[in-house]
C-alpha cells in the first residue's frame, strides 16, 4: 500500500508539471526553446505495455530528459482517428508529430503533404513513404530481428516446435515471423513454426488461449507479439511450463523462470536518433534502418540451458550479427 | 394478547386524520372493532376506507389520533410488521400474492424470519393442511398462484392471514373481482369466522352486502365518518343517501322497446384451443337499439366471447357478420373502424396507457384521423379541444386533460375509456364488466351511457358478472357455460333463481 | 486436438468469471433491481484486484481486494438505485462508463507499479498424484471455477430453499406483497446489491489475478453483459446460468481452437455471440422476476 501512495504522489507530481509545461508552452518565450513533439500511441498507458510499447515510452522519457523536449503523448487512439489526431496537432503548433507503429502509415501518408512546416516521424516499420519532405521513418529490421529469435529458438527447442503468437499479421510481424523460420532453419532443420494471431492488440485474455492452443500442439519455446496481449502469451507459456523469448524490452523480471531470454529493440536509440538529427537540421525524408548490430540479447536462462548450448546460441548471434552467419531472405505469407 | 373473548374490543381507532399534502384522505375518524363482530366500511371511491384500513395495517402513518390495538395505545411507530405480530391481517383489493411462488409460499413467506436458514417446510405444509380443512378450502400447497382463478387467489390471501394467526381480519373490496357464486360463498366464510370469535372489517361496495353481513356499519364520505349504524338501524336506502352527497341516478329496468335491424350475427362460432372448446357452437344476434346480456361465471367463456368479435382471437369455426357482412379474418383495427367498439374486462392491460395523459387516451385508436393528424403529424390544438369536449361530455372530473390517467379514479379512468369509445358512433358496443370495481354514482352513470347510446341506435352486448346490471338493462340475457350458449331468458321472465341454475350448468344438455 | 482436456480447461477459464459476475447478477435481479452496471463493477474488480495481488504480493488477497472494490460499487448502486431512486437502466449505463473513466484513471497512476504480472494463482498436484491424470487435470482447473461452483450451491440452496431466500424473491416478484409481509424493501435489495457488486468484483478479480494476470482498459470488454445474458438465458436460475455461462465458455474456446483450422480468424470469434443469440432465441419465453426495473418509492 506504501508503494501505491508513492505511485499516486509521483503520479501527481508528474501532472502537476505537466500543467506547469502547459502553461508555460502558452505564449512564454522560454518555452520557444524547447521543441514542441506529440506522439501517437495506439494503446493506452503505454509505459505498463510491456514490449513494443514500453520501447517508445522509454523513447520518449530520453527526449524529455535527455534532449529537453516539450512532449505530449496522445493514448489509446483509434484507427481512425489517428490522422485527425495527428492534424490537429500540425495545426497547433507542433513541429514533431511522432507514429509509433506501423498502423498508422496511411494516416502518415495522408496528413504529412498538408502541413510542410510540422516533421512527421514513423517510428515503425514501413516500406515507403509519404510524397513529402517534412517526413523521416527509424525502424528496425524486423527480418533480422526475427532471425536473432530464430536463432535461440531453434536451438533452445527439445521438441523441435515454436510458436510465434501475434495480434494481427501486419507487415512487421510477417517480416518477423519470417526471419524466425529462416533463421531456426539454419541452426535446426527440424525444427517446425507454429504461428497464430489473437485478431488484436489489446485483448489479453485472447492472446492468452491462443498461446495456450500452441503449447497443447507441442511447442516449448513461445515467441509472443501481441500488443498489451503479450502478458497473456507469456502467462500461458508461464502455465504451460514452457520458454519465453522476450519481444522488444526485457521480459525476465516477470516471470523469471519462464523467460529464456529477450531480444531487446532499441526503441530509445531511435528516438535519440531522430533527436540528434533534428538537433543538427540533418532530417532526411527516407527510412533510417537499425539492423542485426542493435538489436541485443539478454543473459540466457542457466536453469533451462546448459553452459555449452548458451555458448553455442551466443555464438550464432554474434555471427549473424557480424555479418558472418548468412540467412536466406524468404518473405513467408501469413493468415 | 389479550385471550380474544367475542365481544370484547379488537382495535379502537380515534380521532384519526391523514393528509397528503393539502388533501385529507381522513378527518378524525374514530371506529371500534370487536372480536365476534363483522364491521363493514363503505363509501364511494376515494371515501378514504382503504386509507383509514392501511393505516391500521401500517401501511400509512396517521397525521393525527390514536390507535389502541388489545386496549394498548400503539404510539407512533406502528409497522406492518407490528401489524402482523398484533394478530391483524388485510387483504388489499388488488392482491398481495406472488404470482411466480407457490400457494405454499406466499402463505408462509410473512412468518418467515430472516435468520432462518433451513426452514421447516414439512411443518409449515402440515400447519398449511390442518388450516385448509378446518376452513374447507381446497388448494393444492404447490400450485403456483399464478395458475389460480381469481377465486382461488382470494382463499390463497385469506388462508394467508390465517396462517399468521391473526384475529383481526380486514378485507378491502373483496366480492368486486368474484362471481356472485363465489362471493356468496366468500360471504359465509365471513359469517363462520365471525361465529368463531374472529373480528372481521369488510370494505365494500355493496351496501346490501353490508347489510346483510355486518354488525356495525361506518359510512365514509370524503374522509369524514358520517356515521356508524348498528345491524337493524338502517335501510339501503338510508346508506346510500349518506354515502352520496348528490342524487343517485338509477337507469331504469328496460322493457322490450323496438328493435332496429340486425347488427351482430354470429353463427355457430366456436373456439377451441389446444382440443379445449372454449367457445362452443355459439350463435346470437345483437339488434339496433338493443341490450343484449351475456351472464354466466367468469371463465365461461365470456372473455373469448369479446375478442372473436373484436378480432384478438381467431374462431375456429363459424361465421361473424356486421351488417350481413362477414367479418373473416378482418384485422382489429379494421373492424373498429367498421364501427365495432369495446370497453374491455381488464381496461389496465387492453384500453388505456395509464402513463399518458388523459387526452392522449381520449384519442388513442383515433390518432390517424383527419381531425386528429395530417401525414402522421398529431394536431394538438384539435385533440385538446375534442379531450376538453370529451371531459366536458362524459364527466370526467379531473383538472386538466394533460393529467396523467393513472392519477384518476378507477371511475373517472373507465369514463374515459366509454367516452372514447361512444364517441366514435359504433354500430356495435361491447361491454365486458363495464362498471366492475366503480363507485356507485360512476356505475349508474356508466350503465346510463350505455342505456342512452343503445336507444340512439347501437347494439350493445353487454357480459357482466353482475346479475342486477344485467336485469336492470339488457332486453334479453344469453347465459354461458363452459362455451356454450345454454339460455336466453327475455326481460319479462328474469329470475335470479333460474339465472343461478343456468349458469351452474344445470339445464345444460 | 479440437476437444480434449485441455479445451475443458480452456473453457472453465473462460467461464469462470462470467460465472461468478452471473452470479451477482442473479441475486440482484431476483431482488428486483436490474444490474445493468455488472460491467462497470466488474470492471473495477478486475483492477482492484491486480492491486492487491500486487501490492501484497499474494494473488488471494487481490481476490478479496477486488471483492470489496465490488462491495462498495454495490453499495454505490443502492444508493443511486434503490435509496434515490433513479432509472436503473440509465443510471446502470452511467456507471459502466464511469467505471472505465475510474479504472483508467487508477491504472495509470499505478502504472509504475503495474508493469509485471500479478503472482500466479493456483495449485499443482501433489508428488504422488501428479502422475495421475484425472488428478492433474482436476488441479489444473482454476482455483476460482471451484469457488464459483460451491458458490451456485449456496446460492441456488439461500435463494430456493432458505427463507431469506425466499423473502428476497419476493421483493424481486412483488413489492406490494412483501411490504405487507412486513419486508423492508430498501433494505433487502441494499443488501442483495452489495453482495451482487461483491461477486461481480470478484469475477473482475477471477478475470484478471486469477486468469490473465494483468490489467488493461477496458479489460472486461463486454463480459458483465455476457454475464447478464447468461441470467436472461438462465431465467434467472442458477443452475441454468451456470450452464449458459459454461455453453459461452465452450463457444469462445471452440472458436479460438478453430482458428487453427485456417479461415477468417474474425468469423470463427464469432460463434460465442450467434451461439448466445441462437439460444436466447430458442429458450423459452422469458420470466424475468417482475419488479425488475422498476423503481420502488416507499409511500
Amino acid at each position: 500500500m506504501g508503494t501505491f501512495t508513492a505511485a499516486i504522489g509521483r503520479h501527481f507530481g508528474r501532472m502537476l508539471a505537466a500543467v506547469a509545461l502547459c502553461g508555460a508552452m502558452i505564449g512564454t518565450a522560454s518555452a520557444q526553446d524547447k521543441i514542441k513533439a506529440a506522439v501517437i500511441f495506439g494503446v493506452s498507458n503505454p509505459a505498463s505495455v510491456n514490449g513494443w510499447d514500453r520501447g517508445h515510452y522509454q523513447g520518449v522519457r530520453k527526449l524529455i530528459d535527455e534532449h529537453g523536449w516539450d512532449v505530449t503523448m496522445a493514448e489509446n487512439v483509434p484507427f481512425p482517428l489517428i490522422a485527425s489526431t495527428a492534424e490537429n496537432y500540425a495545426k497547433s503548433g507542433f513541429q514533431v508529430v511522432i507514429f509509433t507503429s506501423s498502423g498508422q502509415v496511411k494516416a502518415w501518408d495522408q496528413v504529412a503533404p498538408n502541413y510542410p512546416n510540422t516533421l512527421f516521424a514513423m517510428l515503425s516499420t514501413t516500406s515507403s513513404l509519404p510524397k513529402s519532405n517534412n517526413v523521416a521513418a527509424y525502424a528496425p529490421d524486423f527480418y533480422s530481428y526475427g532471425v536473432i529469435n530464430g536463432l535461440i529458438a531453434g536451438q533452445a527447442t527439445k521438441s523441435n516446435k515454436i510458436a510465434g503468437v501475434a495480434g494481427l499479421p501486419v507487415k512487421a510481424v510477417e517480416d518477423m515471423f519470417s526471419g524466425i523460420i529462416e533463421g531456426a532453419k539454419v541452426v535446426n532443420p527440424n525444427v517446425e513454426f507454429l504461428s497464430a494471431f489473437s485478431g488484436d492488440w489489446t485483448n489479453i485474455p485472447r492472446a492468452r488461449e491462443v498461446a495456450a492452443l500452441q503449447i497443447q500442439r507441442g511447442a516449448d519455446i513461445v515467441l509472443g507479439n501481441a500488443g498489451v496481449g503479450t502478458r497473456g502469451i507469456l502467462d500461458a507459456s508461464q502455465s504451460g511450463k514452457t520458454r519465453f523469448v522476450g519481444y522488444a524490452t526485457d521480459w525476465a523480471v516477470d516471470a523469471p523462470e519462464t523467460v529464456l531470454s529477450s531480444v531487446i529493440l532499441d526503441v530509445a536509440g531511435w528516438y535519440d536518433a531522430l533527436a540528434k538529427d533534428v538537433a543538427s537540421g540533418k532530417v532526411e525524408p527516407k527510412i533510417n534502418e537499425f539492423g542485426a548490430k542493435t538489436f541485443s540479447v539478454m543473459p540466457l536462462n542457466k536453469e533451462h540451458l546448459t553452459t555449452e548450448e548458451i555458448t553455442k546460441i551466443e555464438d550464432s548471434v554474434r555471427r549473424y550479427q557480424a555479418g558472418e552467419l548468412s540467412v536466406p531472405v524468404v518473405a513467408h505469407r501469413f493468415k | 394478547m389479550v385471550e380474544a373473548s367475542p365481544g370484547s374490543e379488537a382495535v379502537r381507532l380515534e380521532g384519526i386524520s391523514k393528509a397528503f399534502g393539502s388533501f385529507k384522505a381522513l378527518d378524525n375518524v374514530s371506529v371500534t372493532l370487536r372480536y365476534g363482530e363483522i364491521h363493514a366500511l363503505v363509501g364511494e371511491n376515494g371515501a378514504g376506507k382503504s386509507t383509514l384500513m392501511n393505516v391500521l395495517y401500517g401501511i400509512l402513518q396517521p397525521s393525527a389520533g390514536r390507535m389502541l390495538v388489545g386496549g394498548q395505545d400503539v404510539g407512533s411507530h406502528w409497522s406492518t410488521r407490528d401489524a402482523i405480530a398484533h394478530q391483524i391481517g388485510m387483504i388489499h383489493q388488488h392482491f398481495s400474492l406472488v404470482m411466480e411462488h407457490s400457494v405454499l409460499d406466499n402463505i408462509v413467506m410473512p412468518t418467515l424470519k430472516w435468520t432462518d436458514l433451513a426452514p421447516k417446510w414439512g411443518q409449515y405444509r402440515e400447519r398449511f393442511s390442518e388450516l385448509s380443512a378446518q376452513f374447507g378450502f381446497e388448494l393444492s400447497p404447490d400450485t403456483l398462484v399464478g395458475k389460480l382463478s381469481v377465486g382461488q387467489r382470494q382463499q390463497v390471501e385469506i388462508l394467508k392471514m390465517l396462517y399468521q394467526g391473526a384475529k383481526i381480519l380486514i378485507l378491502d373490496e373483496p366480492t368486486a373481482v368474484l362471481t356472485p357464486q363465489q362471493s356468496d360463498r366468500l360471504l359465509e366464510m365471513l359469517l363462520q369466522f365471525r361465529d368463531r370469535g374472529y373480528a372481521v372489517v369488510i370494505i365494500t361496495h355493496k351496501l346490501e352486502h353490508a347489510l346483510d353481513l355486518a354488525d356495525h356499519i361506518t359510512v365514509l364520505r370524503n374522509g369524514r365518518q358520517i356515521a356508524t349504524v348498528a345491524k337493524g338501524e338502517g335501510t339501503i336506502a338510508d346508506i346510500a343517501r349518506m354515502m352520496v352527497s348528490q342524487e343517485v341516478n338509477t337507469a331504469q329496468r328496460r322493457s322490450r322497446s323496438a328493435v332496429g335491424e340486425v347488427v351482430l350475427d354470429m353463427d355457430n362460432v366456436s373456439l377451441d384451443v389446444d382440443g379445449v372448446a372454449l367457445l362452443d357452437k355459439i350463435s346470437l344476434q345483437v339488434r339496433e337499439g338493443e341490450i343484449l346480456g351475456v351472464a354466466g361465471v367468469a371463465g365461461n367463456g365470456q372473455s373469448e366471447l369479446a375478442e372473436t368479435i373484436i378480432g384478438l382471437q381467431s374462431t375456429t369455426a363459424g361465421s361473424i357478420s356486421i351488417y350481413g357482412k362477414e367479418l373473416g379474418t378482418t384485422s382489429v383495427e379494421a373492424r373498429r373502424r367498421g364501427g365495432i367498439a369495446i370497453i374491455p374486462e381488464d381496461r389496465h392491460a387492453h384500453a388505456v396507457v395509464g402513463e399518458m395523459d388523459i387526452a392522449s387516451n381520449f384519442i388513442m385508436g383515433h390518432e390517424g384521423e383527419p381531425q386528429f393528424s395530417r401525414r402522421g403529424i398529431l394536431n394538438r390544438k384539435n385533440i385538446a379541444e375534442f379531450a376538453k369536449h370529451c371531459i366536458a361530455e362524459f364527466d370526467v372530473r379531473t383538472r386538466s386533460a394533460e393529467t396523467k390517467l393513472e392519477f384518476l379514479s378507477g371511475g373517472n379512468q373507465q369514463k374515459v375509456v366509454i367516452g372514447r369509445e361512444l364517441s366514435a358512433n359504433p354500430r356495435l358496443i361491447i361491454a365486458h364488466e363495464p362498471a366492475r370495481g366503480l363507485d356507485f354514482a360512476a356505475t349508474a352513470y356508466i350503465r346510463q351511457r350505455l342505456v342512452q347510446a343503445a336507444e340512439a341506435g347501437a347494439g350493445v352486448l353487454l357480459i357482466s358478472s353482475d346479475l342486477d346490471e344485467l336485469m336492470e338493462l339488457s332486453t334479453r340475457v344469453v347465459v354461458l357455460y363452459c362455451g356454450r350458449a345454454v339460455g336466453t331468458v327475455d326481460a319479462d321472465a328474469y329470475d335470479p333463481q333460474h339465472f343461478g341454475s343456468l349458469m351452474a350448468g344445470a339445464e345444460a344438455a | 486436438m479440437i476437444f480434449d482436456l485441455e479445451f475443458v480447461l480452456s473453457a472453465l477459464r473462460i467461464a469462470t468469471p462470467l460465472m461468478i459476475v452471473a452470479l451477482g447478477v442473479l441475486i440482484a435481479e431476483r431482488a428486483g433491481v436490474l444490474f445493468l452496471g455488472a460491467e462497470g463493477v466488474m470492471l473495477c474488480g478486475a483492477l482492484f484486484g491486480i492491486l492487491g495481488a500486487v501490492y501484497v504480493g499474494d494473488p488471494w488477497m487481490g481476490v478479496v481486494w477486488g471483492l470489496s472494490a465490488g462491495v462498495v460499487m454495490g453499495l454505490v448502486t443502492a444508493v443511486l438505485t434503490v435509496w434515490l431512486p433513479t432509472d436503473q437502466v440509465v443510471m446502470g449505463l452511467a456507471m459502466n462508463i464511469a467505471a472505465i473513466g475510474l479504472t483508467s484513471f487508477i491504472f495509470r497512476i499505478a502504472a509504475d507499479d503495474l508493469q509485471q504480472m500479478s503472482p500466479p494463482m493456483g495449485w499443482s498436484a501433489p508428488g504422488a498424484l501428479s502422475e495421475n491424470p484425472i488428478a492433474a487435470f482436476l488441479f489444473a482447473v482454476p482455483p476460482l471455477a471451484w469457488l464459483a461452483v460451491i458458490l451456485y450451491f449456496v446460492v441456488w440452496y439461500m435463494l430456493f430453499r432458505s427463507a431469506p431466500g425466499l423473502l428476497l424473491r419476493s421483493v424481486g416478484q412483488n413489492v406490494k406483497a412483501a411490504r405487507s409481509a412486513g419486508i423492508n424493501v430498501v433494505l433487502v435489495r441494499t443488501v442483495a446489491l452489495a453482495l451482487a457488486g461483491g461477486l461481480a468484483g470478484l469475477g473482475g478479480a477471477a478475470l484478471t489475478v486469477g486468469w490473465v494476470r494483468s490489467f488493461a482498459d477496458d479489460i472486461t470488454a463486454g463480459r458483465g453483459f455476457i454475464a447478464l445474458a447468461a441470467v436472461y438465458f438462465g431465467r434467472w436460475y442458477p443452475r441454468w446460468t451456470l450452464f449458459g455461462c459454461l455453453l459461452f465458455g465452450l463457444g469462445e474456446a471452440l472458436a479460438l481452437r478453430t482458428q487453427v483450422l485456417g479461415g477468417n480468424a474474425h468469423f470463427y470469434l464469432m460463434i460465442p455471440y450467434l451461439l448466445t443469440v441462437g439460444v436466447l432465441a430458442f429458450a423459452e419465453r422469458g420470466c424475468a422476476p417482475r419488479e425488475v426495473g422498476k423503481p420502488y418509492e416507499q409511500l
